[in-house]
C-alpha cells in the first residue's frame, strides 16, 4: 500500500478501507496543515479546516472517479488543495490582523538568543506581511512558493487560468518587496 | 525565451527554476546562461524569496494524522439519494431532510399567513409558493 497513489488510496477507502484512508491521511496532513495554516494565519482556524477537509475526503471517496486524472496524477491533490482553500475563504473573508502562531518568539536565553530572536523577527515580519495580502494572492504564494505546486495544478486548485495565476502571484510579490523592502536591503548588507 | 518573457516568469516564480513553469524552465535556464542581465534579475528575486523562506510554517496541531483519521473513519459513508452518493458533509442532514425542508415550508407559510392576515385565497397562494421554492432547493441547497 506504500506505493498506492492518492487515486487508489481513495478507491480503496471509497470501499470502506479504512488502512487507506488512514495512509491517505498520514500523506496529505502534514502539508494540509502547514497549507491552511499559512492561507489563514490561525493555528485554531487550521485545526478546524484539516478535520473538515479530510471529513469532506471520506465522504467523497465512495464516489471517487478518475475521469479527469491528467498524466502525472496530481488530481486528488488538486481536489484536496481546492477544498482546503474553499474552507480557508470561507473561515477567513478579512484580512489577517496577526501573524500565524508559530512566530510568536520570546527572548532567549540560550548564548545565541539574541541572533535567533532577531531571526524570528525577521519570520515574523515576513508572516505579518504575507498575512496583508489578498486571500488569492496569498493562497497564490502558498501553493507555489511553499507548496512547491506547479503553475497549472496551483492553476487548478484556484480555478483559473495560469495567466491570470501569474498576474496574482506578481502582484503579491510585488506587495511584498514594498513591505519588506528595508528587511531585504538589511539582508544584502549582512550578505555583503 | 525573450528577455521580457523572463522577467515576467521571475516576477511571478522567483529565483528558485523548480518553481519556474515546467514547460519553460529549461529556455529559461538557457537565457540565465547566456545574459548578465537575466542573471541580474534572478539576483534581485533571490532577495525576496530568501526572505519567504525564513517565515516560519505554522506550529503542528493538536492532533496527529492517525487519530484524525480513525476518528473520521468511525462515520459512515452513507448514500443520500439513489445514486448519487453524499460529498462536502451533506451526511449530516441524510436522515430525513425531506421532512426538515416540508416542516420549513410549512413555518414560513404559517408565518406569512398569520403575519398578514391575510384571506385564505392568498394564503394559499404564499404556502405553495413556499411549497415549491423548497422543493426545488437540491439536496446541497438545503445543506448549505
Amino acid at each position: 500500500m506504500l506505493d498506492a497513489t492518492d487515486d487508489d488510496l481513495m478507491r480503496l477507502a471509497g470501499g470502506g478501507d479504512r488502512g487507506a484512508f488512514t495512509r491517505l491521511v498520514s500523506r496529505h496532513f502534514a502539508r494540509a496543515a502547514a497549507f491552511a495554516g499559512r492561507v489563514t494565519g490561525s493555528r485554531s482556524d487550521a485545526e478546524e479546516i484539516v478535520q473538515e477537509a479530510f471529513l469532506r475526503t471520506w465522504l467523497k471517496a465512495p464516489a471517487w472517479q478518475n475521469r479527469d486524472a491528467r498524466p502525472g496524477g496530481a488530481q486528488f491533490s488538486t481536489w484536496f488543495y481546492r477544498v482546503l482553500l474553499n474552507l480557508c475563504i470561507d473561515r477567513k473573508r478579512r484580512p489577517i490582523a496577526a501573524p500565524i502562531d508559530a512566530a510568536d518568539a520570546v527572548a532567549d536565553p540560550a548564548p545565541d538568543g539574541f541572533a535567533r530572536t532577531a531571526s524570528g523577527e525577521i519570520g515574523r515580519r515576513v508572516n505579518a506581511a504575507i498575512a496583508t495580502l489578498p486571500e488569492r494572492q496569498r493562497a497564490a504564494l502558498v501553493l507555489c512558493h511553499y507548496e512547491g505546486m506547479s503553475n497549472i495544478d496551483a492553476a487548478e486548485v484556484l480555478e483559473i487560468g495560469v495567466g491570470a495565476l501569474e498576474s496574482l502571484l506578481v502582484r503579491a510579490r510585488r506587495s511584498l518587496r514594498e513591505i519588506l523592502a528595508d528587511l531585504a536591503v538589511d539582508t544584502v548588507r549582512k550578505v555583503g | 525565451m525573450t528577455p521580457d518573457r523572463f522577467q515576467e516568469m521571475i516576477d511571478a516564480f522567483g529565483a528558485d527554476p523548480n518553481h519556474w513553469p515546467p514547460a519553460e524552465r529549461e529556455a529559461a535556464l538557457g537565457l540565465l546562461a547566456r545574459s548578465s542581465d537575466a542573471r541580474a534579475a534572478v539576483a534581485a528575486a533571490r532577495q525576496l524569496d530568501g526572505l519567504l523562506d525564513r517565515a516560519p510554517a505554522p506550529s503542528g496541531l493538536s492532533f496527529d494524522a492517525a487519530v484524525l483519521a480513525a476518528r473520521i473513519a468511525a462515520t459512515p459513508q452513507r448514500r443520500v439519494v439513489s445514486g448519487r452518493t453524499n460529498e462536502g458533509g451533506g451526511w449530516r442532514l441524510s436522515f430525513g431532510w425531506f421532512n426538515v425542508a416540508g416542516l420549513a415550508a410549512a413555518a414560513i407559510a404559517g408565518f406569512i399567513v398569520g403575519a398578514t392576515n391575510l384571506d385564505g385565497s392568498f394564503g394559499i397562494v404564499a404556502l405553495a409558493d413556499g411549497v415549491d421554492m423548497l422543493s426545488s432547493l437540491t439536496v446541497e441547497e438545503t445543506l448549505w
